[in-house]
Order: C-alpha cells, then structure tokens, then sequence
C-alpha cells in the first residue's frame, strides 16, 4: 500500500512537473517569437538575423532558425524541421547537431510576412533530465521512507507485542488456578491502550479473586449456618428410628445416611476453612515423623490389605515441627485417595527420606495418575476428575493436603511415578531437632 | 443419674433431654450459663452436658469457674462445627471430653455414659481388666481368655483395652478413633469395622456369640456372654 501511494504520489508530481515546465517554455516561446516579429516589422530582416544570432549564443536559451522564403537558412542553429506554422512537438532521437544533441524539441514556427519564417524553440532533455531526476529522487525517498517506516512499525510493533505477550501470559497463569499473577503494570505518563488493556484485566482479576474469597466465606457461613438445622434433622430421624419400623424405619436410616453425608462435607468444608485461617492451630512440638506414618499406616493396613492391595513401606526417622492430628489426617487423606483411585493388586508405597533441609513424605501409587494438566486444579477445593465423580469422596481431600502443608510451610508436589502418581510432602527441618542422629533435643 | 444440660437451643436442649431419659438418665435443662452455673454448683450431678456458645455466661469461663471452686463433676463440651481450637482450649479449661456439633443422640449418650463410669480422678487405674473369661494385663500387656494366651497386635491390644474399660457400655466408633489411634479426624473408609472383625477372629470362639456386640447405629460394647 505504501510503494502505491508512493507511486501515485510519483507520477502526479511528473505530471504537475512537466504541465509547469511546457507552459513556462511555450510562453518564453511566444514571447520571443512576438519580440521578433516586431523587430522585423520595426527593422527589418536584417535585425533580426542579428538578434537570432545574438540570442542563440546566450547559454540555457532557446533554439532559432529563421529561413528564407527560399527555405535557405539564415540564422539560427536548428535544422530545417519541415514543420508548419504554430506548435510542433518534435521527436528527434538521432539527430545530431554538432555541438548540441537534440532530442525532444518544441517549436514555434512563425512565417515573417513577405520574406522568411521564423522558427524558435526549446529543446526538452532539459525537461527530461529533470523529470528523470525528479523520479530517482522521488523513488530513492519513497524506498527509504518505506524501509524505515517498516523497520519502525515493526520495532514498535514488537515492543507492543511483548506487552500484550504479557497479559496473555497472566491470563494463562490465572486460567491455570495461580489467580494472584497479575498483568505486568507500566507507570506511563500518557498510558496507552495497551496499558489500558493491562490496568482493566488487573481489575478484573481483583475483582474476581473478591468475588472468589467471598464465595468461599459464604460456603463456609453456609455450612455453618445449615449446622443447627441439620442437628434437628437428624435429631427427628433419631426419633422416628426409635418408634418406626418396615419401610419407614429403612427410608429413615436412607435418609439419615444422607444427612450424614451431608454433614461430612460440611465437616471437611469448615475444616478445611479453618485450616486456612487459624493461624494458632499448628502445635509446635517437634514430632516423630515414622511413629506417626507408621500409626496411620497400622490404621489402614487391613483395609488395605484385605483388599488386595500391596503396601511398601520405608520409613527413615525424622522429626518435624507440627501438629501431630493434621499431618496424621493429610496422610490418612493421601491414603484413602490411593484406596479410592487404584484397582486391587495395586502396589501403594509409603516413604519417608531425610534430605539435608527437611523430610518427604510420599505416598505413591500405580493407578491411572493425574494428568499433568489437572495436577493444580485437583487441588481447588470441589474439582474431581471426570474419571472419579461417581466415587464416593467430598472433592475436599486433596485441598485440605494442601492447607495442611501450607500450615506447616511445607511443599505439596504432585509428580508423575509413571504409572499412578506420586504426593511428596516435603516439611522443613525441625527447628529443635538434634543436629544429627534421630532423637529430639528438648530443651 | 443425673445430668445437668446447659444448651441455648430449646430444640436441641429437648432432644438431649429426651435422650438421655430413654437411656434412663435424670435430666435438667438450663437455658444460660449463669443458670447453669447456678444449678451445678447446688446439686450434685454426674455428668454435665455444657454447649461452648451461651448467653451470659460461656460454657468455658463456666467449667473453669467450677473446677476454681473445686467441683469435679465431669464436664462433656458441645462445640460448634469447625472449631478445632475450641476444643483444644476446652480439654485445657477443664472439661473432660468434647463433642461436634452436630452430633448423634447415640454419640451423645455413649459419652455420656462414659463419663458418669469415669473413676474418680484419685483412684488408681486397674492394672488388669476382666470380662467374662478375658483377662487383660495391662502391664505385662497380654491378654489370655481362660489359659489361653492370645497374641494381639499392639494396635489389637489396645483396642480391646478401651472397650474393656468401657466394660458393658457403646463405644461409638468416633471415640474408638479417638482413643485407639488418636484420629481427631473422620475417615472415608471402614477402618474400625476391619479392626473390630480382626480383633474377633483373635478372641471370639467358634460356635460362640462374639464378645463383641455391634450396636447398630451406635458403635460397639463389650460383654461376658
């Protein structure tokens, strides 16, 4: 679109160019050719044969010649061109005049009354020369015109690009359940509408993450409110239990399973908020990280067992800073998520590694895994795989691992053992822990 | 016995009472913890069924005013859903055990029981325990029915340590967990169910009925046959 322009542009100047330049030389034309004839009228021939031979001589002026009636030259360097009176264009490729060459000439013949003919003109390839430089000029403009508008569309192009780049990389990062990134925030003094772009989403995203926290206080106001008319509930189903009998005595102990169900995930869901929130929860005592797996292992090893199902255990002693009820209880929840996501004859192993700045604990199974995709998202509280939503299971399991870990400032990982999945829990070293060896220093 | 409850809820309030009668308790009611305060301090009551959350006065400042004052009488705390401090904090104001919100009327009445049975705090714990022909050393940690010793698991002795001290009364299967594996938590899965029928199969005798009765909806006792 640019060369066009610059093309159109180009030609209309030519145009223009050689429209001013053929009217300014046709009009020194005539008014020569009138000087002339009037000095004829005035002085006769013979003036004018000096005039013609004194203006000829006159560097960048005009062409003469003036001939006899006879056609015989008599001053004047053109050739006899053979041309009517008035305006001939003349074309006259590869006629040499010694001296000069012509190339395109304009003329203007005037027959002298009674004597001669007077021709004068003007010889183009000046016109030309300039048109043609006139174009070089215009095209060597236009192309660098053209290359450094390119190069600076493309600089500030690019530059825009990676702001956008920027959003867009935020937009993931949030799509993907980090919903604290942000867009990258420029302090322009002029913003523009990139900035604008980048300031709005961060708005939206503030408003989202509002929105996100107040949700989950009024699931939790809800559970906790729905708490008094549950216990009356249940309370009337206790009653009609004990004096029911048949039908109504087995739809009362349906729906009392209901209720309970009901009341588990209302459980898990204040637990889990309260987890989160209550910062003087975590005990500090510095705890045996193998006696309490191997407790929780005990507790689970018969179901496990009878199932059909392969433990592995290998513990190292280690000690961490903790509470003792909540790592017991997102171990149990590892466990029972392994129970509940692998087939019999599936081999569950259980370790415990000492590593220089802390302990893992990992659970690992060799059932079907998580996609890596989803291996965040099974960590929102209520998200469940598509393969597992007819399980039985509050959807609360693994959120509550995570507030659980995040209580202990341990890091919660979800890695693929190829095939089934592991969940390391990684707990920092024990602040009153002996240096070395396995028993506590209590102070 | 007599059971004091102190519960703001009428309709709770009543529901516990009607409980606790069928289960042949003697029940009070009071509405606030000053009232409640009042009446524990006149009459000697066995157990006390004391919510967290009351008007006037809180039921923690009321057990800690109480045991100030030296009455010991076993104190159960009724707390909200959720409130894991709560609970901590209670245990260490004096009261003796605690219970969710909202809880079964069979939970309630086997804590209940349980805590009317609690030997008083100077006697000391028996160091063998008998039902029928099960004898429990508690020291030499063996167990042996007649002169058959039987070889438990540490976690099978232990299991059968806390409903033989619970001789005759439900165990509910949330204070098995409590006191047998020291889960404050509710798992997804039948862990006690597998343990009790473990635990049978080591002491039951074939073509007798089990030691272990399961009590439908409410947990498990054990009696001599």
């Amino acid at each position: 679109m640019l060369i066009t322009a610059f093309a159109v542009a180009g030609s209309l100047t030519k145009i223009s160019v050689r429209f001013i330049y053929r009217h300014d030389v046709q009009t020194r034309i005539l008014g020569e050719v009138a000087a002339l004839t009037a000095l004829d009228k005035d002085k006769g021939l013979d003036a004018v044969v000096r005039a013609v031979a004194q203006d000829e001589r006159r560097p960048g002026g005009l062409e003469y010649r003036l001939a006899g009636s006879d056609g015989r030259g008599l001053s004047g360097d053109l050739p006899p061109t053979g041309a009517g009176p008035g305006w001939t264009y003349l074309d006259w490729d590869d006629q040499v005049v010694p001296g000069r060459p012509y190339q395109d000439l304009i003329i203007y013949t005037q027959p002298l009354p009674g004597h001669a003919v007077l021709t004068v003109g003007q010889d183009l390839s000046e016109e030309s020369k300039l048109r043609h430089a006139l174009g070089h000029m215009l095209f060597w403009c236009g192309a660098i015109g053209a290359g450094v508008g390119l190069v600076l569309s493309y600089l500030l192009g690019r530059g825009a690009l990676r702001r956008v780049e920027g959003v867009v990389v935020a937009a993931r990062a949030v799509a993907a359940g980090q919903m604290q990134v942000r867009a990258p925030a420029r302090s322009a003094l002029i913003p523009d509408d990139i900035d604008e772009l980048g300031a709005t989403f961060n708005r939206m995203l503030d408003e989202i993450a509002t929105l996100v926290s107040r949700v989950r206080w009024v699931s939790t106001d809800i559970a906790h409110d729905l708490r008094t008319p549950l216990t009356h509930v249940r309370q009337k189903l206790e009653r009609i239990k004990r004096t029911a009998d048949g039908a109504i005595l087995e739809t009362a102990r349906e729906i009392d399973r209901d209720v309970d169900e009901l009341l588990r995930t209302f459980d898990a869901m204040l637990r889990l908020a309260e987890i989160e929130n209550d910062a003087s929860l975590v005990a500090k005592g510095p705890i045996d990280l193998a006696d309490l797996t191997n407790r929780v292992i005990d507790a689970y090893r018969p179901d496990l067992e009878a199932s059909g199902r392969r433990l592995r255990v290998s513990l190292t002693p280690a000690l961490v800073d903790g509470d003792a009820d909540l790592i017991a209880q997102a171990l149990a929840n590892l466990i029972e998520n392994a129970l509940r996501h692998t087939q019999a004859a599936a081999v569950i192993e259980i370790s415990i590694e000492t590593r220089g700045d802390g302990a893992v604990l990992s659970v690992r199974d060799d059932g079907a895994g998580i996609p890596a995709d989803q291996r965040e998202a099974v960590l929102q509280r209520f998200h469940r795989l598509e393969a597992s939503r007819t399980m039985p299971g509050s959807g609360l399991g693994l959120p509550i691992v995570a507030a659980i870990a995040q209580r202990h400032g341990a890091t919660l990982a979800l890695d693929d053992a190829k095939p089934g999945l592991r969940v390391s829990l990684t707990f920092p070293k024990a602040y009153r822990s002996a240096p070395s060896g396995g028993a506590a220093a209590r102070p | 016995m007599r059971v004091l409850v102190v519960e703001d809820d009428p309709q709770t309030a009543d529901y516990v009472r009607e409980s606790l009668s069928e289960s042949g308790c003697e029940v009070d009611l009071a509405l606030d913890g000053a009232v409640g305060l009042e009446r524990a301090r006149r009459d000697p009551f066995d157990v006390l069924v004391v919510d967290r959350m009351l008007p006037k006065l809180d039921g923690l400042t009321l057990v800690s005013t109480l045991r100030a004052e030296d009455i010991r009488v076993p104190v159960l705390l009724l707390t909200a859903m959720g409130a894991i401090a709560d609970r901590v904090a209670g245990l260490e104001g004096g009261g003796d055990d605690y219970l969710v919100k909202p809880f079964s009327l069979a939970e309630l009445n086997a804590r209940v029981v349980a805590l009317s049975r609690r030997p008083a705090l100077q006697t000391r714990e028996p160091t063998t325990l008998q039902v029928g022909d099960l004898l429990l050393d508690r020291l030499g940690r063996t167990a042996r029915i007649g002169d058959r010793e039987i070889d438990l698991l540490p976690l099978q002795f232990k299991l059968l340590e806390v409903l033989m001290l619970n001789d005759g009364r439900v165990v509910t299967r949330t204070m098995l967990l409590e006191r047998v594996w020291g889960f404050r938590f509710d798992p997804r899965t039948n862990i006690v169910e597998t343990h009790i029928s473990h635990l049978r199969g080591k002491i039951d005798t074939v073509g007798q009925p089990s030691l272990i009765v399961t009590v439908r909806g409410a947990g498990y006792l054990i009696r001599a046959c």
